[in-house]
């Protein structure tokens, strides 16, 4: 498969998983271009491995870590009393569509390793093992990541009954 | 567990895919050939991004760093592998481990514009690949030298010739006292073009692929390119076509190898190799060998038993372990070190100069990028950084990253006695 051939066809996945992993639309494309960049130069050697895209995807999560490295410093988190401000808990018969938009933003002030973990586990369905290689941690720590990602969801959510109910197990 | 929680977690990013940016816009940044028109002006946003994307790295060395055996260059495979690890996560910057071969660099060309780092060629002087938003016709993604020292860039490319749309800057060699380098236009042809380095005479096509099938250069020694046959294809063997031109020739004893990055050395083919990706217990070749282009050199390679995969180099072999850890190995097996990183998906580790270096990541907490010197048993990471090789399938002698505050760092590694 030639590199034109690649792109065309797995572009818009690797876009996608590049947002979800990043939760920045705008980062999402910058990494993704700059990562099909390199790969194109080394493209004769990585398509003659058995999965490209599995190592493209990789190209991807460590440009993001990266580029999180570098940008933190220029980052601003988002306490979850500002983001109460912004999306104050409903209790009215939409509560589930709130809930959801209040889960999209609370992700996005999550640890990035810990946005990168749910995004491996509940996007891409990968085992806790293969979590851990990518993210660089034992499957342990995958697990405990994903564990805080969800407990600051929780923490964050509405104290509807379903949740406490469902969720506090 | 599956809750409520974690249903809207998935719901959230299923969401959040949808927010993806058209890959139109990125298709637009890539070479991909469509019409004249909008792939020049691809092109242009394709050089700025890849000067972003590759940085800007220059570094200095006395001389130029030659591929046909320059005098000054390090010995390489004599001086090998002790056999000792380094301790990974417990590495100095590589300004402190290598202090006269480290280089900070400029982030622009006097004139203001970007650029990418190629190759060094000593002196203060350095071929890079020029970039702007638009670059124009074929011969503006020459290499040009740029002297630091005076202040001064020298395009190599032939002003002359227009090249076609979605032409592609390669790889860049020096040849004695000419650059050499490959342009890729579209998917399947690698034209090699050469040009003195002082800008005395224009460049000129040195040698296209006359053979049969698709081939790609993989290195340079001597006078000679030597092409791989298409990795989509059975690998056929190693060929070689002189810089002054005539048809190729197959490199002898090279039938059935194929390259794996490391050039001079090939291997048989299939290859599990330094990008290599989850195979099934028991998969791959438990030995093999590596046949050296230039001087018919053969190294034959086995893997310890209780390692699942290795891939090697001249100098030692990387792989994972039966029980998913990273390892390292000599070539037959000996001084077989297991470190404590789980491993089963990827051992990044990429090499140079003969496996005399290696670059690559432990999948420690957090990640830690390296880059040792098997020679010295020196090794370095920058802090918060990843290290990566400068260049496409041509040998890298060159290391670069970028630290927190986004300036570029070269490492040049033919500066390392």
């Amino acid at each position: 498969m030639t590199f034109e051939e690649f792109v065309a066809a797995r572009l818009a996945p690797l876009i996608k998983y590049a947002t979800v992993v990043t939760w920045d639309p705008h980062l999402a494309e910058d990494i993704t271009q700059d990562v099909l960049i390199r790969a194109q130069a080394r493209w004769v050697r990585i398509s003659g491995l058995d999965a490209p895209e599995q190592y493209v995807k990789r190209m991807i999560l460590n440009q993001f870590l990266s580029w999180r490295r570098r940008r933190a410093a220029r980052q601003v988190s988002v306490s979850t009393q500002a983001l109460d401000a912004i999306a104050p808990p409903v209790a009215d018969g939409a509560a589930a569509v709130a809930d959801r938009d209040l889960v999209l933003r609370l992700i996005a002030t999550l640890p990035p390793k810990q946005r990168a973990a749910l995004a491996l586990r509940y996007y891409e369905d990968l085992p806790d093992d293969e979590i851990g290689e990518l993210l660089g941690c034992r499957p342990v720590t995958v697990r405990s990541q994903i564990s805080r990602a969800l407990a600051t969801l929780r923490a964050a959510l509405p104290a509807t009954p379903s949740l406490v109910e469902e969720v506090s197990s | 567990m599956n809750t409520y929680l974690e249903d809207l977690v998935r719901d959230a990013q299923r969401r959040q895919a949808g927010r993806a940016v058209p890959p139109e816009r990125i298709l637009a940044k890539l070479p991909v050939r469509t019409t004249r028109r909008a792939t020049v002006r691809r092109r242009g946003s394709l050089i700025v991004a890849a000067a972003c994307a590759a940085g800007l790295a220059v570094a200095s060395v006395p001389l130029a760093v030659r591929l046909d055996a320059p005098p000054d260059r390090p010995p390489i495979v004599a001086e090998g592998w002790s056999g000792v690890v380094p301790d990974f996560e417990n590495l100095r910057p590589p300004e402190q481990v290598w202090p006269d071969a480290v280089h900070r660099l400029p982030a622009t060309l006097p004139d203001g514009s970007t650029y990418s780092l190629q190759l060094s060629l000593g002196g203060g002087r350095y071929l890079v690949r020029g970039v702007g938003k638009n670059p124009g016709p074929a011969h503006n993604v020459g290499p040009k030298v740029f002297d630091t020292a005076a202040g001064t860039v020298q395009a190599l490319g032939d002003p002359d010739a227009a090249g076609p749309d979605g032409t592609w800057l390669h790889d860049v060699a020096v040849d004695g006292d000419r650059a050499v380098w490959v342009l890729q236009q579209g998917a399947h042809q690698f034209d090699v073009w050469s040009a003195p380095l002082d800008g005395s005479a224009k460049a000129r096509l040195a040698v296209r692929w006359t053979g049969p099938g698709v081939a790609y250069p993989i290195g340079l020694h001597a006078g000679s390119v030597y092409w791989a046959t298409s990795v989509d294809k059975p690998a056929t063997g190693i060929y070689r076509t002189p810089l002054s031109g005539g048809a190729p020739e197959l490199v002898p004893d090279s039938a059935g190898f194929r390259e794996y990055g490391q050039f001079p050395w090939v291997t048989p083919g299939p290859v599990i190799n330094d990008l290599a990706v989850q195979q099934p217990p028991g998969a791959g070749a438990r030995s093999g060998e590596l046949l050296n282009l230039v001087t018919g050199e053969r190294l034959h390679w086995t893997a310890n038993p209780d390692a699942r995969a290795v891939q090697c180099n001249p100098m030692l072999c990387v792989g994972w372990s039966a029980d998913e850890k990273a390892v390292f190995q000599r070539l037959d097996g000996s001084a077989y070190t297991k470190l404590r990183y789980h491993q089963t998906v990827m051992w990044g580790e990429e090499s140079a100069l003969d496996g005399r270096f290696g670059v690559g990541t432990v999948q420690a907490a957090p990640s830690t990028s390296w880059i040792w010197d098997r020679a010295t048993g020196a090794a370095a990471s920058p802090p918060g950084a990843r290290v990566e090789l400068v260049g496409g399938a041509f040998p890298s002698t060159l290391a670069q990253w970028t630290d927190a505050d986004g300036a570029i760092y070269a490492l040049d590694l033919a500066d390392i006695k």
